[in-house]
C-alpha cells in the first residue's frame, strides 16, 4: 500500500506503508545508529515523534523479546529506506513488520532517507504526517505551506497514475478523489507483547526476597514500564498533564512500582525511563522504586531514598513543571541526584539555568563527549532535541563536566556543593556503547558517601 | 541553529593549537616492499597518508621502501626516499646515516612490523637512540606471539579458541588429539596466514603443521580448535596515547570462520548483529586494544556463535592492515593518517576529521549505505591451481562497492571484478553436476557466491544452502531474491512481447549475441563493438521498453546492470540504456561523509544509487576546490565527434585563440579545457597478476598533473587498497565499477571534457572504444591509434608499411594449418590463442608433437578463434617506454631483460641502462620507436617490446598506454613520465615543456627491477617462468654498477642468498651445455650437486662433483624439507603436470622457501653476484642523490 510522509515545509515523501495502517502525526527526527532499531522503537524519549533511521537496511535481525526499553514508548511512526522481509537472528521472535503491526505503529519504507535527513538537517526538525491517504498528506501540507512538493520513490503508476514531480497545491485535488477510496482502514493498535503476570512489583507490595529473585533476577529485567494492562491510564488525566506535559504524561508509569535489591534505595522519577537505566541500577544491586513523573516531592521524600535518579524522557523540559519542582527540592535537601538526558535538562532548569531547542537534535550512538576532568573522550548514545545553555547556569554553583566534541554543547555538569550531577547523553547505551557506565558507579559512590545511610 | 556557547569557544580553539611532541624532528617510515599475496597496495595508501600527515605536522620524513611502483616513493611524499631492500642490514645502515629520532613501522604491514621487532631485538634502535613510534615493541609482541597473546586475552576475560603452541610436529599432533579435530594451524609472525591451514585428521595435520613450522620465522605454530560455521566479525579500532579509543567500523564476513578474511566476501557495517551483539564485540575490541596498549590502528577479529551469545577472539593485528584500508574507504575515515598523527603524540580529539572539517577524529563513523568487498583471486590466470579457500590467503587484490542496498553493492562489486560476469551468473554454472554444485557450496572456493545463486536457480531451499555453506540466511535470502527477480524479468518481458506480438530478441538481434554479452565472458574490449550510434537510435525509438518503469527502477536499485538485463532479455545493452533514458532513470550520487548526513561534509567522495536526491551536483558548489578561472559556460558539453586528438586540439586551441585577442594575454595552459569541463581518469580496478599497483601509480600521477594544470579531475576506481581511492587525490572520487555503464553515467553526469584511458592498465584501455563510440572524447592517442596497436593483423600491416621487422608468423584455424605454419617458420615457435591478452595460454613449442598436444589440449581452434604462431626468436628482450606528442618522441629509457624472450617481461629481471646493446642496436631501437609512435599517432605513452637476434631488432608488441615499467623507469631516470604524458594528452608539446625527442640521457648509476612471486601461497601452481606472467609484484635495486644493483634487487625480492652447500640440479637436454660454465662457477664457490640421473651423468663427464639420485626416489624431498638443500636449478621440459618430478621439485622449493631457478639467465646473474658478493661494498643512498629528479 502506498504511504506518504507529509512535512510542514510542504514536501511529501512517498513510499510503501508497512506495519499498522494508521495515521501518525509528530515531529520528524532522524537517528544515525546503524543497529538498535528495536531499542529506538521502545525508547520513550521518542514519544510524539516520527523516527527516521538513516541506516538504509532496517529489521535485518528482526525483533526479540529481550531488547526492549519499555512496553510503551509513544513513538508515532517509523521511516526506513528498506525493511527486511527475511530477517535472521537466533533471538528473533518476530519481524519488524509484525512488531509494528502488533504495536499499532505505522511504518514507511522505500523512501530516500538520506534526502529526508539532509532536509531535516538543513531546515531543522519538522512536523510531519505519516499516512496512507494522499489527500490527507496534501491537506496537511496545505495547512502549513503554500506549495506542495511531491517526492516519491514509488513509481507514478502506483501513486497518481500521472507524472511525478512538483504538484502545485491547487492542482492537487483531482488525484485525491481517485485515491480516496483506498484509504480509511481502521488501525490495529493492541499491544500483545505484555503478559498478564508481568514481573513488575508495585510499591509497597513487599515480598520475601527469595520470592522476588524467582520473579525478577537482573537478567530477566526486560523493559521499563508498568503492567501493560494499565497502559497510560494516568496520561489522560488533565491535571497531571498540566504538571508534567503531555508527552511525559503519556509515557510515565501511572503507578509506582519497585524492584528489590540488596543495595541502596534509589527512587527513579520516571519521565519515560528506559529499561536499561533500571537494568544498570539493578546490576549494581540497587533497590529501585520507580515513581510517576507527577509524584510530589513529599511523596518521594517519604520513600526515604538514598539517591534519586531523574530519568530520560520526551519533549521540552520546561513542560515538566513537577519535575523541576521536585529536582529543586531534592537539591535543597541534599539528596544525591543523578540526571540523565531530560532529567539533566530538568535539573538545569531547577538550578536556575535555561534550555533551548536544537535545530535538529542529537540522535545516534556515535557522539564524542569529553570528560573535562579526565580529559578522556567517550563515544556516547544521544537522543535529545533540547540542550542546556551553559551561560545560563549559575557559575558559582555549577561546573561543566562534559562537553560535546562535535558542536560544543553541554553534555554534563555537576553541582559544586551538593551531591548532584547530570549528563545529557545516555550512559546506559542501548542502543549504543556503554562505556560511560562508570557514571552509574559515580552516582552510587555519591549515594554511599552522601546518602542518608 | 546550534549554538556553540562562547564559554566553550576557547576549548575549541585549543584543538588547533595543541602541540605535538617537540622532541621529534625526523622520523623514518618503513614501507611494506613488493606486492605479494597478503600484502598489497593497501600499504601504499597507508604509507602515503602517513608520510603526508607527518610532514604536515612539521616533521622531516625519511622513507624506506623497495617497491618503485608506489606513490609513497614519489619525491614529493617524503623528504628523503630510500629505494633499498627491506632487510635489517640495509635499514641499520640507513638509520646510521639518517639518525632519526623516531621509527614508524606500523604502517608497513607485517614486513614493517617484523623489521621493527628485529631492529629492536638486535639492539640497533637502542644503540642509535631511535624510538619506536606508535605501538610499542612489547605490545607488538603481545599481539603477535601466540602464547603471550592468549595469556593477555585471558587476563582481561576474553576467550580465545582452545589451542596450544607447538614447536614441533609431535607436539602439534598431541595438542590436536587433546583439542579434537578439525583444528586450524596458524604460524606465528607471518602475514596472510602463510603456511597455515585446516586439518581434519592427523595425516592432514602432519602436512599442514610441517609447512607452518617452516613458515614461521620463530618455528612456532598455534594449533587451534576450528570454529567452522561461526560468524567472522572484524572491528577496526583506533587508540591514542591518552587511552582514548574509538571503533571506526565493524565488518561482517559473508563466509563463516575458516576462510581467511582476505579471501572472504566482507560487508560493512555488519548486517545480522543486534545492537547488543554489536556493542558487546565493540566493548571487547576496546578492551583488547587497551590491554595491548596499541597506539594507532588495530584490527580485531572475532568468531561469533550464530546460535548464542558467546564469542571468541581470533586474531589481533596491532597495525594498520588490509582491513583498515577497507574500513577507511568504506567509512571515509582516514585511519592511516590518524594512526600516523597518534604515533607522533597527538590525541584523537586534537586531530581534525578532514571529512567534515568541523568535527575531530574522535568520532565513530555512521554509515548510511552498505559496502561489499569481494576478493580478486588469480585463478583466471591459474585455472589448475587449488581453488579452495582456507586460512591461507590466495587473493591478489579486492574490489569494493557502495550502494544503498546490499543487492546493489553486491552486484556492483561483482562487475568490478572484471571476470566477464556482470551479475550472479557464472558461465560454466549450468554445466555443474549436482555433486559438483554441492562441493562448490560445501568447500569454500572462489566461485561459491555464484554456486549459491546457481543452487537457488535450481530450486534449492535456503536451509539446505545454509547447511552446506554456513552463510547467514539473511544473505542467502537476498541472493535468492535476486535469482527470483531474474525469473520475473524474463517473465514480464515475455508477457510484454506476447502482448505486442514481438518475437524474442527484437528481431534484429540474434538471441545468442545477447547471451554472450554477459554469460559468455567475451573479452571486455569487444564491449559494444557492434553498436553504432545508428543502431542505438533505432532500437530505442522502435521498441517499447520490455520492462515497466517502476520495475526497472526497482531492478536498478537492486544493482542489476544494463548489460546483465540485456543478456537476460536478449537485447543490446544500449537498448536497456535507452529505456532508462526514456524513463528518466539515471543514477543519483550520494556522498560518503562518515556521519550519515548529520553534519555538512566537504568530501568529494561519491557512489551511485537509484534514489531521489543527487548530491554530486550540490557538492559541486560546495567542494569546487579549484574554481576554474573564467569558467563561463562551464556546463556546456562539447559534443566533439569521436576524433583524433589533433582535431580536439584544434577545437580547443580555437577556443583559446578567440579568448586571447580581447584580453591580449598569452593563453595559459590551464585555460585550455575550462570551457568544456573536468577530465576523467579511469583507474585500474583490483590488483591482479599482470595489472598491479603500477597502474594506480600512473592514475595518481595523472591526477596530480591535472591538478598542477589547474584542471578539475575526476577519478573512477573500485579498489579500496589504493592511493587513487583516497578522496583527496583527485577533485572528485567516484567509487564505481569500471564498466561502460557506470563510467558513462559518471562521464555524462559530470559532462567531462575528456577521458584519460592510458593510465588504468588494460581495464581503462578496454573502455576506450565503447566510450568513444558514445561520443566521449579520448584525450591523447586516438581510438584509431589504439586499435592499430591492439589489432594483431592491423599492427602487422603497419609494421610492414613502416619497414619494421617482426618475427615471422602466421595464423591457423585448424590443426593441419597450424602444423603447416609452424613447419614453414621452423621450430621452436611461440603459440597462443588470438583472443586472450597478457600471455595467457601462450607457450613455446619445440616440436610438432608438442604442437599437436598444445592444439588438442590447451586451446580451442576454430575459424572464430584462430591460433597465432610466431617464430620464437631465442634472443634478448628489450623494452622501451616513450612519450610522444605527435611530433617529438621522447624515449625515457631502454630496459634490457636478463631472461631471454619466452619469459614474460613482467617476470624478468630488468636492467637499466641496458648493458649489452651495441650502438647501432640502440640506434635502431630509437628509430623504430620513433617510427612506430608516429605510425600509431601516439599522443601520450607508448611501450614497445623488442627481441634481438644478434644485431637484428624485431618488434614483438606495442602498448599504447602506460606500462608496468613506467614507475620503475620514472624512478631510475628521474623523468616524470606520467606527468609529461598527461600534459601531452592535454595538448601541450614536449618542446613547450622544455623537452626534446630522442633517448633521455642515461644516468651514471644502474637500476634493476626484480619480480616477486607469491608461489608459496598458491598450491598446484607450477612456479616455472614462461610466457604467462606469474609474479605479483616487483622491487628495484639501485647501485653504482650492475653487481650492486642486482644484489640489492635480488635481496629486496626476498631471495635468500645461498651459502655454499648442496644444490639440486635437473636440466633439460637442450640446456645442459649452456649450464656448464655456471655450474663450474658454483663449484668454485664451494657448492656441490645432487642431480637426477641424466644430469648427473653429464656433470660427472664434465668433471663436477655430483651425487646422482632417482627421480622416483623421494629422498630429495626430505633434503628440501630439512633445509639441507640451499638451492635448486631446474629447467622445465613439460611444465604444469603435477605428477612429474620437475613440478614437484619446483613446488616443494617454493613452499619451503628454497631459492630455485628455472631460467639459466637468472642463474647467470645470480652467480655473477655470488662471485662478487664478498667484495661488494654496497652503499645506501636516497633517491635523487646522484641523479636529478625533474618535476615538470
Amino acid at each position: 500500500m502506498p504511504g506518504y510522509l507529509a512535512l510542514e515545509d510542504g514536501s511529501i515523501f512517498t513510499g510503501r506503508l508497512f506495519g499498522a495502517d494508521r495515521e501518525a502525526e509528530g515531529e520528524v527526527v532522524f537517528t544515525t545508529g546503524m543497529t538498535g532499531y528495536q531499542e529506538v522503537l521502545t525508547d520513550p524519549s521518542y514519544c510524539g515523534q516520527i523516527v527516521v533511521m538513516t541506516y538504509p537496511l532496517i529489521g535485518n535481525y528482526g525483533v526479540n523479546d529481550q531488547d526492549l526499553e519499555s512496553f510503551f514508548s509513544g513513538v508515532r511512526g517509523f521511516v526506513v529506506r528498506e525493511k527486511s522481509d527475511a530477517p535472521s537472528h537466533w533471538r528473533m521472535t518476530r519481524t519488524l513488520e509484525e512488531y509494528l503491526y502488533e504495536r499499532g505503529l505505522p511504518g514507511l519504507e522505500g523512501i530516500d532517507t538520506r534526502a529526508l535527513t539532509r532536509r531535516l538537517r538543513q531546515k531543522g526538525t519538522l512536523q510531519g504526517l505519516l499516512t496512507s491517504r494522499l489527500e490527507r498528506a496534501l491537506a496537511f501540507c496545505q495547512g502549513v505551506a503554500s506549495r506542495v512538493e511531491l517526492a516519491g520513490t514509488l513509481g507514478p503508476d502506483e501513486i497518481l497514475g500521472s507524472k511525478i514531480g512538483i504538484v502545485p497545491a491547487e492542482g492537487a485535488q483531482a488525484p485525491v478523489e481517485s485515491l480516496a477510496a483506498g484509504g480509511g482502514r481502521v488501525a490495529v493498535g493492541t499491544a500483545i507483547l505484555g503478559r498478564p503476570a508481568w514481573p513488575w512489583l508495585r510499591a509497597g507490595e513487599r515480598l520475601a526476597e527469595n520470592h522476588f529473585d524467582s520473579l525478577v533476577g537482573p537478567g530477566q529485567l526486560l523493559a521499563a514500564g508498568p503492567d501493560p494492562g494499565g497502559l497510560h491510564q494516568g496520561g489522560k488525566d488533565r491535571s497531571r498533564q498540566a504538571r508534567v506535559g503531555e508527552l511525559v504524561a503519556e509515557v510515565t508509569t501511572p503507578t509506582p512500582y519497585k524492584i528489590f535489591g540488596q543495595g541502596p534505595e534509589i527512587v527513579a522519577v520516571d519521565f519515560g525511563i528506559k529499561g536499561s537505566i533500571l537494568r544498570a541500577l539493578v546490576e549494581r544491586d540497587c533497590s529501585v522504586t520507580v515513581v510517576p513523573a507527577w509524584t510530589p516531592l513529599e511523596e518521594i521524600l517519604d520513600l526515604e531514598p538514598d539517591g534519586v535518579l531523574l530519568s530520560n524522557g520526551p519533549g521540552d523540559p520546561k513542560d515538566v513543571l513537577n519535575g523541576i519542582e521536585v529536582a529543586r527540592g531534592l537539591v535543597e535537601k541534599q539528596v544525591p541526584l543523578f540526571g540523565i538526558c531530560l532529567g539533566h535538562q530538568i535539573l538545569a532548569l531547577a538550578l536556575g539555568g535555561d534550555t533551548y531547542k536544537l535545530k535538529y537534535g542529537h540522535r545516534g550512538v556515535n557522539h564524542p563527549v569529553k570528560d573535562l576532568a579526565s580529559q578522556r573522550v567517550y563515544i556516547t548514545t544521544q537522543n535529545h532535541g533540547y540542550a542546556v545553555d551553559p551561560q545560563s547556569l549559575p557559575a558559582g554553583e555549577v561546573s561543566l563536566t562534559h562537553v560535546n566534541l562535535n558542536d560544543g554543547t553541554v553534555e554534563g555538569f555537576a553541582h559544586r556543593h551538593r551531591p548532584v550531577f547530570s549528563v545529557q547523553f545516555h550512559p546506559e547505551g542501548s542502543p549504543g556503547p556503554t562505556e560511560t557506565g562508570y557514571l552509574f558507579d559515580r552516582f552510587l559512590e555519591l549515594v554511599r558517601n552522601e546518602g542518608k545511610r | 541553529m546550534n549554538r556553540r556557547p562562547a564559554a566553550l569557544r576557547r576549548f575549541f580553539c585549543e584543538v588547533d593549537t595543541m602541540p605535538k611532541r617537540p622532541d621529534l624532528k625526523k622520523v623514518l617510515v618503513i614501507g611494506s616492499g613488493p606486492i605479494i599475496i597478503g600484502q598489497a597496495a593497501e600499504f601504499d595508501y597507508a604509507g602515503t597518508q602517513a608520510c603526508r600527515a607527518l610532514r604536515q605536522e612539521g616533521l622531516e620524513v625519511v622513507l624506506v621502501n623497495s617497491n618503485p611502483a608506489t606513490i609513497m616513493t614519489d619525491p614529493e611524499i617524503a623528504d628523503r626516499i630510500y629505494l633499498e631492500p627491506l632487510t635489517v642490514d640495509f635499514l641499520t645502515r640507513i638509520l646510521e646515516r639518517e639518525r632519526p629520532q623516531g621509527l614508524l613501522a606500523t604502517l608497513g604491514g607485517q614486513t614493517g612490523l617484523n623489521l621493527a621487532v628485529e631492529l629492536a631485538e638486535r639492539g640497533v634502535l637502542e644503540r642509535l637512540g631511535v624510538e619506536l613510534l606508535g605501538t610499542k615493541l612489547s605490545s607488538i609482541q603481545k599481539a603477535e606471539d601466540r602464547q603471550l597473546f592468549k595469556k593477555t586475552m585471558e587476563e582481561i576475560g576474553m576467550r580465545v579458541a582452545p589451542s596450544g603452541i607447538a614447536t614441533d610436529l609431535e607436539q602439534a599432533l598431541a595438542l590436536a588429539a587433546e583439542i579434537g579435530y578439525p583444528v586450524i594451524v596458524r604460524p606465528a609472525f607471518t602475514l596472510g596466514g602463510t603456511g597455515g591451514g585446516l586439518a581434519g585428521n592427523s595425516a592432514e595435520l602432519e602436512r599442514v603443521a610441517t609447512l607452518g613450522l617452516k613458515a614461521s620465522p620463530i618455528g612456532q605454530i598455534l594449533v587451534e580448535k576450528s570454529l567452522a560455521g561461526w560468524k567472522e566479525i572484524e572491528y577496526e579500532v583506533v587508540r591514542d596515547g591518552a587511552d582514548n579509543c574509538i571503533a571506526v567500523c565493524n565488518m561482517e564476513n559473508l563466509d563463516p570462520i575458516g576462510v581467511h578474511t582476505g579471501d572472504s566476501i566482507v560487508i560493512a557495517p555488519s548486517q545480522t548483529m543486534s545492537d547488543r551483539d554489536y556493542q558487546r564485540l565493540r566493548a571487547a575490541s576496546l578492551r583488547i586494544i587497551r590491554a595491548l596498549e596499541v597506539e594507532g590502528g588495530c584490527n580485531v577479529q572475532f568468531a561469533l556463535n550464530p546460535q548464542g551469545d558467546d564469542f571468541y577472539v581470533i586474531e589481533v593485528n596491532p597495525r594498520v592492515s588490509r582491513s583498515s584500508a577497507l574500513a577507511s574507504k568504506a567509512t571515509g575515515y582516514p585511519i592511516a593518517q590518524v594512526a600516523a598523527r597518534i604515533a607522533v603524540g597527538l590525541r584523537l580529539d586534537e586531530i581534525r576529521n578532514p571529512i567534515t572539517a568541523k568535527t575531530t577524529a574522535a568520532h565513530e563513523p555512521a554509515l548510511d549505505y552498505v559496502v561489499v568487498k569481494i576478493p580478486r583471486w588469480p585463478f583466471d590466470k591459474f585455472p589448475r591451481a587449488d581453488r579452495s579457500l582456507g586460512t591461507q590467503m590466495k587473493a591478489t587484490g579486492e574490489v569494493m562497492a557502495i550502494d544503498r542496498t546490499f543487492e546493489g553493492a553486491l552486484q556492483k562489486a561483482i562487475r568490478s571484478l572484471e571476470l566477464g560476469t556482470y551479475g550472479l551468473a557464472w558461465k560454466e554454472a549450468a554445466g555443474w553436476t549436482a555433486e559438483e554444485l554441492e562441493q562448490l557450496l560445501a568447500v569454500p572456493n572462489d566461485r561459491r557466491l555464484w554456486a549459491v545463486a546457481e543452487a537457488f536457480r535450481r530450486g534449492q531451499e535456503v536451509d539446505r544452502v545454509y547447511q552446506l555453506t554456513g552463510i547467514d540466511r539473511y544473505f542467502l535470502q537476498k541472493i535468492r531474491h535476486l535469482v527470483g527477480l531474474e525469473r520475473e524479468i524474463v517473465a514480464i518481458a515475455a508477457a510484454r512481447r506476447a502482448k505486442e506480438g514481438l518475437g524474442a530478441g527484437e528481431g534484429q538481434n540474434p538471441s545468442a549475441e545477447g547471451k554472450n554479452q554477459s554469460f559468455g565472458g567475451s573479452k571486455p574490449s569487444s564491449e559494444g563493438a557492434n553498436l553504432s550510434p545508428e543502431s542505438r537510435n533505432t532500437s530505442s525509438a522502435a521498441a517499447e521498453p520490455l520492462l515497466p518503469r517502476d520495475f526497472l527502477w526497482e531492478l536498478k536499485r537492486k544493482g542489476f546492470s544494463d548489460r546483465y538485463l540485456a543478456a537476460l532479455l536478449e537485447v543490446q545493452e544500449d537498448t536497456v540504456r535507452a529505456w532508462r533514458e526514456q524513463y528518466g532513470l539515471l543514477p543519483t550520487y550520494k556522498m560518503v561523509d562518515t556521519c550519515a548526513a548529520e553534519f555538512e561534509a566537504v568530501t568529494p567522495y561519491f557512489y551511485s544509487c537509484y534514489e531521489l536526491e543527487d548530491e554530486a551536483a550540490v557538492a559541486f558548489e560546495v567542494t569546487s576546490l579549484k574554481p576554474a578561472s573564467g569558467s563561463q559556460g562551464a556546463t556546456e558539453l562539447k559534443t566533439l565527434a569521436p576524433s583524433t586528438s589533433r582535431e580536439l586540439k584544434k577545437e580547443v586551441d580555437g577556443g583559446v585563440q578567440a579568448d586571447r585577442e580581447p584580453t591580449g594575454r598569452a593563453p595559459r595552459a590551464e585555460q585550455r579545457f575550462e570551457l568544456t569541463g573536468p577530465i576523467l581518469v579511469l583507474g585500474s580496478g583490483p590488483i591482479r597478476i599482470g595489472q598491479g599497483i603500477e597502474f594506480d601509480y600512473c592514475s595518481v600521477q595523472a591526477l596530480q598533473a591535472l591538478r598542477e594544470e589547474g584542471l578539475r579531475s575526476i577519478i573512477i576506481n573500485n579498489n579500496p587498497e589504493t592511493v587513487s581511492t583516497d578522496f583527496d587525490t583527485g577533485d572528485r572520487l567516484y567509487f564505481e565499477p569500471l564498466t561502460l555503464e557506470d563510467v558513462l553515467n559518471v562521464a555524462e553526469k559530470e559532462r567531462v571534457a575528456g577521458v584519460l584511458v592510458q593510465f588504468g592498465g588494460q581495464t581503462a584501455l578496454n573502455l576506450a572504444e565503447p566510450l568513444a563510440k558514445r561520443g566521449l572524447t579520448l584525450l591523447g592517442t586516438s581510438l584509431e591509434g589504439i586499435d592499430l596497436a591492439e589489432d594483431r593483423q592491423r599492427f602487422d600491416c603497419l609494421l610492414a608499411e613502416l619497414g619494421i621487422p617482426r618475427p615471422a608468423g602466421g595464423t591457423a584455424t585448424t590443426l593441419e594449418g597450424a602444423k603447416e605454419v609452424a613447419r614453414a617458420i621452423g621450430y621452436p615457435v611461440m603459440v597462443r590463442p588470438s583472443y586472450v591478452l597478457g600471455g595467457r595460454g601462450m607457450e613455446i613449442v619445440y616440436s610438432e608433437e608438442d604442437l599437436v598436444r598444445y592444439i588438442q589440449t590447451a586451446v580451442e581452434v576454430t575459424p572464430e578463434k584462430p591460433v597465432l604462431i610466431d617464430r620464437y626468436v631465442l634472443g634478448r628482450e628489450v623494452e622501451v617506454d616513450a612519450v610522444a606528442d605527435g611530433q617529438e618522441v621522447l624515449i625515457a629509457g631502454i630496459m634490457e631483460h636478463v631472461e631471454r624472450a619466452g619469459i614474460h617481461s613482467g617476470d624478468s629481471l630488468s636492467l637499466y641502462p641496458p648493458r649489452g646493446l651495441s650502438h647501432p642496436v640502440k640506434g635502431t631501437i630509437i628509430d623504430y620507436t620513433r617510427r612506430l609512435a608516429r605510425g600509431l599517432g601516439i599522443r601520450g605513452l607508448l611501450n614497445i617490446q623488442f627481441v634481438l637476434e644478434g644485431e637484428r631488432v624485431f618488434v614483438l608488441e606495442a602498448n599504447p598506454r602506460a606500462s608496468r615499467t613506467v614507475p620503475f623507469l620514472s624512478k631510475a631516470t628521474g623523468l616524470p613520465i606520467v606527468r609529461l604524458a598527461t600534459r601531452v594528452m592535454l595538448g601541450k608539446t614536449l618542446r613547450e615543456m622544455g623537452y626534446s625527442g630522442g633517448l633521455w640521457p642515461q644516468p651514471e648509476h644502474v637500476a634493476v627491477k626484480a619480480p616477486v612471486f607469491s608461489f608459496a601461497k598458491l598450491r598446484l601452481v607450477d612456479p616455472y617462468l614462461g610466457p604467462e606472467m606469474k609474479s605479483t609484484g616487483e622491487v628495484m635495486g639501485l647501485g653504482q654498477d650492475y653487481q650492486e644493483a642486482l644484489y640489492k634487487a635480488i635481496t629486496a625480492a626476498n631471495l635468500k642468498w645461498p651459502e655454499p652447500g648442496r644444490v639440486i640440479v635437473s636440466l633439460g637436454e637442450r640446456d645442459k651445455k649452456e649450464a656448464l660454465p655456471l655450474l663450474r662457477d658454483l663449484t668454485a664457490l664451494g657448492f656441490t650437486f645432487l642431480a637426477t640421473e641424466k644430469t648427473a651423468t653429464f656433470l660427472e663427464s664434465a668433471g663436477l662433483p655430483v651425487t646422482a639420485f632417482q627421480k622416483e626416489d623421494t629422498s630429495w624431498l626430505g633434503y628440501l624439507r630439512r633445509g639441507e638443500v640451499v638451492m635448486c636449478i631446474n629447467t622445465p621440459t613439460a611444465g604444469q603436470d603435477p605428477s612429474r618430478f620437475g613440478f614437484q621439485l619446483r613446488r616443494t622449493s617454493a613452499e619451503f622457501g628454497v631459492p630455485f631457478f628455472t631460467s639459466l639467465d637468472t642463474l647467470r646473474v645470480v652467480v655473477e653476484v655470488l662471485k662478487e658478493k664478498s667484495h661488494l661494498a654496497w652503499d645506501t643512498r636516497p633517491l635523487g642523490e646522484g641523479i636529478t629528479i625533474h618535476i615538470a
